[in-house]
């Protein structure tokens, strides 16, 4: 099968003829992006230095008055204001990023970002039980392909009983790693094929609703998996999430 | 302007059309598989002395092709127009063969783009799931299930099982 993959992508492609330059194109892209840099750095130095020069009188002028716990009213003048992104929905969650997290769900996000929770939930280990923490959020992407673009919130932060999800989130971990027959439980055969059939005709092919199951596991690892909401023409597309889309439902609602 | 060494443009005589090849299956297009090469190849010069001294030249611009590519999504290319790419000459495509072609490539767009990066890397490249999982920054258990995701789909893709020619055997 593979071999016939192979055969057709490479008849696939076009015949394709370098441009007589290359070189001497690659040469200027490079000197023009070493030029953006050095632009760029130039500019944030200076950014750095103005407000370095303007914040103490800003800090004074915010003292004298407003009552705002965001401003520095009680901050020492030599201090800059805090710097980074706008406040998300909820407290930062113990993988300190941006993303989706315990408490929290940003109103935009782009699914494919690979925080540290993302990439410790795609892999094959289960999470320790009981769970500590469970977050859900519910989000909208325009289309099938969730690399275009980014998704909107629809729905979250909910903070789910950990109880109710360690059975699901288990079975879904355990169950969506293909073993062919013969191999033992929990020891994926590397190179191995994964099930005929696939998902035939999945629905919807836009505005698709995507959960995000955020935990954090009895050794305070926090793995987060997504789940998209749609269905198969064939019923026997494998469907290892089923239980974990029900406990979802359960709170959230239908999708 | 620095000259580039010798050894890079070596490389680059050797190597480009590989590299061009994986470049159009993952965008799908001549003109952007040529600028995504040439920023590729543009962002490994300055350290290529390092790069060779380090060893697997072709594995570091590899993964800079695909770490370009799997970027692209989070920007809009505003500053490089590459050259025009001339038509090969005396070329004359059979319309099968166009068929073919073009069901190919579609069934490729309708992968997720770090889907289309594993298929390339891992049936064209002949990479193995532990190499594809380090040019991809992502976990082995990643890799196979993109690969099982994305060959589910190129066989249940309906231009490709159109075409008994193109269509994807299991």
């Amino acid at each position: 099968m593979t071999d016939d993959i192979r055969g057709a992508l490479i008849r696939a492609v076009p015949p394709l003829t370098a441009p007589p330059d290359r070189i001497a194109q690659v040469r200027r892209r490079a000197a023009r992006t070493r030029g953006r840099r050095t632009a760029l750095s130039l500019i944030a130095a200076a950014a750095a230095t103005g407000l370095a020069i303007a914040t103490p009188a800003l800090l004074s002028a915010a003292g004298s008055g407003r009552a705002d716990s965001r401003t520095a009213g009680d901050r020492p003048a030599n201090q800059p204001f805090p710097t980074g992104a706008a406040p998300t929905s909820g407290p930062a969650g113990p993988d300190g990023t941006d993303g989706v997290g315990t408490g929290r769900c940003p109103a935009e996000l782009d699914l494919m970002s690979q925080t540290p929770a993302v990439v410790a939930g795609q892999d094959q280990r289960l999470p320790a039980l009981p769970l500590r923490a469970v977050t859900l959020c519910r989000y909208r992407h325009v289309a099938f392909d969730l690399s275009a673009g980014t998704a909107r919130r629809r729905a979250g932060p909910v903070q789910a009983p950990p109880g109710e999800f360690g059975a699901p989130v288990d079975t879904y971990v355990d169950q969506r790693i293909w073993r062919p027959p013969s191999t033992a439980p929990g020891t994926p055969s590397p190179g191995a094929s994964p099930p005929s059939g696939g998902c035939l005709m999945p629905s919807p092919w836009k505005d698709v609703s995507v959960d995000i199951v955020h935990t954090v596991d009895a050794r305070g690892i926090a793995r987060q998996y997504l789940l998209m909401r749609i269905t198969c023409a064939n019923p026997d597309a494998p469907q290892p999430a089923r239980q974990l889309e029900a406990a979802v439902d359960r709170l959230l609602g239908p999708p | 302007m620095a000259p580039l060494p010798e050894d890079f443009a070596e490389f680059v005589a050797a190597r480009s059309a590989a590299l061009l090849r994986a470049a159009w299956l993952l965008t799908g297009d001549a003109g952007r598989a040529e600028d995504l090469l040439q920023t590729a190849l543009a962002g490994v010069w300055p350290r290529w002395g390092r790069i060779v001294a380090g060893g697997s030249p072709e594995a570091y611009v590899r993964k800079a092709l695909f770490s370009t590519y799997l970027s692209w999504r989070r920007r809009r290319w505003r500053f490089e127009v590459p050259a025009p790419v001339p038509e090969p000459a005396g070329a004359q495509d059979v319309g099968a063969e166009l068929a073919e072609r073009d069901a190919v490539r579609r069934a490729l767009a309708r992968l997720s783009r770090q889907q289309r990066a594993v298929v390339v890397l891992r049936y064209v490249e002949d990479l193995s799931v532990a190499e594809t999982a380090q040019v991809l920054r992502c976990s082995e258990g990643t890799v196979k299930v993109q690969a099982g995701r994305a060959l589910a789909a190129l066989r249940m893709d309906p231009h490709l099982r159109a075409d008994g020619d193109a269509e994807v055997h299991r």
